[in-house]
C-alpha cells in the first residue's frame, strides 16, 4: 500500500479522517509551506521562494508555471487571494528539489479553469519530470479527472487504495467512508437504475455526452 | 426585517434580497474576498444593515481553539444543534477537541458553530466552508438554509464550487472588481457566455444540458435529471 512512484496518488476522505498526517507519514516528509502561517504574511514572494531555492532563474520558472507575471514576485504575501495562494503554494513547492511533490487542497478556492490548468502542471509533472505527486483532497469531481491512484482515509488509516474505477464504481465503500462520488458516476449509475442502460465508464463529461448521443 | 437591503459600495450598487441566500462568485483574484470584507466594515454595516446582527465568517478568520470549544460546552440554549452538527462530523464529545488540532475543515466547522449561536439576522460567509468535505458540506448546508428560512436569516456567501450555486436563490457574478450579473439562478443558468468567459463552470446537470443543447433534443431548458432522461428517453422513442 505504498505511495506509487512517478504516478498522481491521492488521499481522499471525510473532513477531520486525518488524510494529511497519513499522506506525511507515508510520504516521510515534514516539509511544506503553511500559507496560514502568520510569520511569512509580510513577506514578498521572492523572500518566501528564497526560503526554497537561491536561484533566481527556478524562481521565475516556478512562478511562470503557475501564471505568475515577472513582477508579482515583490507582492507581499497578505495581499494574495484565496486562489493565488494556492497558486502560490504550488511554486513554492516547484522550488524544491525533491522527486516527490506534495498538495494540500490544491483545488480550493480555485475557478474550473484554473483547476484544469493545475491537472495540465500534475500531468507534466509526472510525465516529463517522472516526479511523484502526491494531493490531499476531498473534490472527487475534480481528483477523478487524473488520480492514478487513490487511498481512502478513515480514522487515520488507510481503509482503501486503488483506481478511480475501483473506488468510484463502489456505491457502498463510498457510501461506508463517507465519500461523496463524482457527479459524472452518480449520473451514469441513474440512467442505468431508471432505465437499464449502461453507459461507459467516463471521467470527461464531453466522453459522456458521446456516450449519450450514441446509446439515445 | 427589511425586505431587502440596498448595498452601494466601491461603485457597485445592488440589492441584498432578505431571508434570501445570495452567492457572490466569479474567477480566481477578482476581488470578491475584499469586497466582503469592506462590506462589512463597521460603518457600513451600519449603513446598509442598520439594526441587523450581521457576522462575517472568511477561511481566514481566526480560530481561537480553546474559547471556541469553552464557548460551545458551555451554551446551553443551542445545545441539541451543536452535538446535531458535530454527530454529523462523528465527533461524540466535544472536549475531546481540546487535546488535539482540529483538521482545518474541522476548524471551519466549529468556527461556523460559534457564530450560528450568536443568532445573527445577516450571516456574510467568505469562502467559509471551502475546506469541508463535499459529503458533510452538502448535509451543513442543506440543514441550515432550512434553519435560515425558518429563523429569517440572511446569507450572503462566496464559492467557486458549482455545486454550492444550487443553494443560492440569487447569484451575483463579480469579476475585474466590478458586478458582471445580477439575477436569480436560473436567470444565471442561461448565462452560458458569461460563465465560460470567466473561467467559471455550472453545476453538473446544468453543464450537461449545455452540452446537450447543441443537439436539438431540448424544446426548453431542463435543469433536472431525472427530468432529462426522461425527455431524451422520450425523444429517442419518437425517432
Amino acid at each position: 500500500m505504498g505511495i506509487k512512484k512517478s504516478k498522481i496518488n491521492v488521499f481522499i476522505g471525510p473532513t477531520g479522517s486525518g488524510k494529511k498526517e497519513v499522506a506525511l507519514r507515508m510520504l516521510k516528509s515534514n516539509s511544506f509551506l503553511d500559507v496560514f502561517d502568520i510569520r511569512l504574511q509580510d513577506k514578498s514572494l521572492k523572500q518566501i521562494l528564497s526560503l526554497q531555492t537561491q536561484s533566481t532563474k527556478k524562481q521565475k520558472e516556478a512562478l511562470q508555471m503557475i501564471g505568475f507575471s515577472e513582477t508579482d514576485q515583490n507582492r507581499l504575501l497578505k495581499t494574495l487571494s484565496q486562489g493565488e495562494l494556492q497558486r502560490f503554494s504550488i511554486a513554492y513547492t516547484l522550488c524544491s528539489k525533491c522527486d516527490s511533490y506534495i498538495f494540500f487542497h490544491p483545488s480550493v478556492g480555485l475557478d474550473a479553469r484554473n483547476k484544469q490548468s493545475l491537472i495540465k502542471l500534475f500531468r507534466l509533472l509526472k510525465t516529463r519530470y517522472h516526479k511523484t505527486i502526491v494531493i490531499v483532497s476531498h473534490d472527487s469531481n475534480w481528483i477523478h479527472q487524473f488520480a492514478d491512484f487513490l487511498f481512502v482515509v478513515y480514522n487515520s488509516n488507510v481503509v482503501f487504495s486503488g483506481t478511480s474505477y475501483d473506488l468510484f464504481t463502489n456505491q457502498d465503500l463510498c457510501r461506508k467512508y463517507q465519500i461523496k462520488r463524482p457527479d459524472i458516476i452518480e449520473f451514469e449509475d441513474f440512467v442505468l437504475k431508471k432505465k437499464g442502460k449502461r453507459l461507459g465508464y467516463r471521467n470527461d463529461i464531453k466522453d459522456l455526452i458521446k456516450d449519450i448521443y450514441r446509446n439515445i | 426585517m427589511m425586505n431587502s437591503y440596498s448595498i452601494k459600495l466601491e461603485k457597485q450598487q445592488f440589492s441584498l434580497v432578505s431571508n434570501e441566500w445570495t452567492c457572490l462568485t466569479g474567477p480566481v483574484g477578482s476581488g470578491k474576498s475584499k469586497f466582503l470584507h469592506n462590506l462589512t466594515k463597521k460603518e457600513n454595516v451600519k449603513n446598509f444593515f442598520p439594526q441587523e446582527k450581521v457576522v462575517y465568517l472568511s477561511d481566514r478568520t481566526f480560530f481561537p481553539q480553546e474559547k471556541v470549544i469553552k464557548t460551545l460546552l458551555m451554551n446551553v440554549e443551542d445545545q441539541k444543534i451543536i452535538e446535531k452538527i458535530l454527530k454529523l462530523f462523528n465527533i461524540s464529545s466535544l472536549s475531546t477537541l481540546f487535546h488535539f488540532e482540529p483538521s482545518i475543515g474541522m476548524c471551519q466547522v466549529l468556527l461556523f458553530l460559534y457564530y450560528y449561536i450568536q443568532h445573527p439576522t445577516v450571516f456574510v460567509l467568505d469562502h467559509a466552508f471551502s475546506m469541508i468535505d463535499p459529503y458533510h458540506k452538502e448535509k451543513l448546508l442543506t440543514w441550515f438554509k432550512k434553519e435560515c428560512k425558518k429563523n429569517h436569516q440572511t446569507v450572503l456567501f462566496t464559492s467557486l464550487e458549482a455545486e454550492d450555486l444550487l443553494y443560492a436563490d440569487q447569484i451575483i457574478l463579480y469579476a475585474e472588481e466590478q458586478i458582471k450579473f445580477i439575477g436569480t439562478r436560473k436567470e444565471f443558468y442561461q448565462e452560458e457566455k458569461l460563465v465560460s468567459q470567466y473561467g467559471l463552470e455550472y453545476p453538473f446537470d446544468v453543464e450537461l444540458y449545455h452540452k446537450l443543447k447543441y443537439y436539438n433534443v431540448f424544446k426548453r431548458p431542463i435543469y433536472n435529471r431525472e427530468r432529462m432522461i426522461e425527455h431524451l428517453w422520450e425523444s429517442k422513442n419518437q425517432k
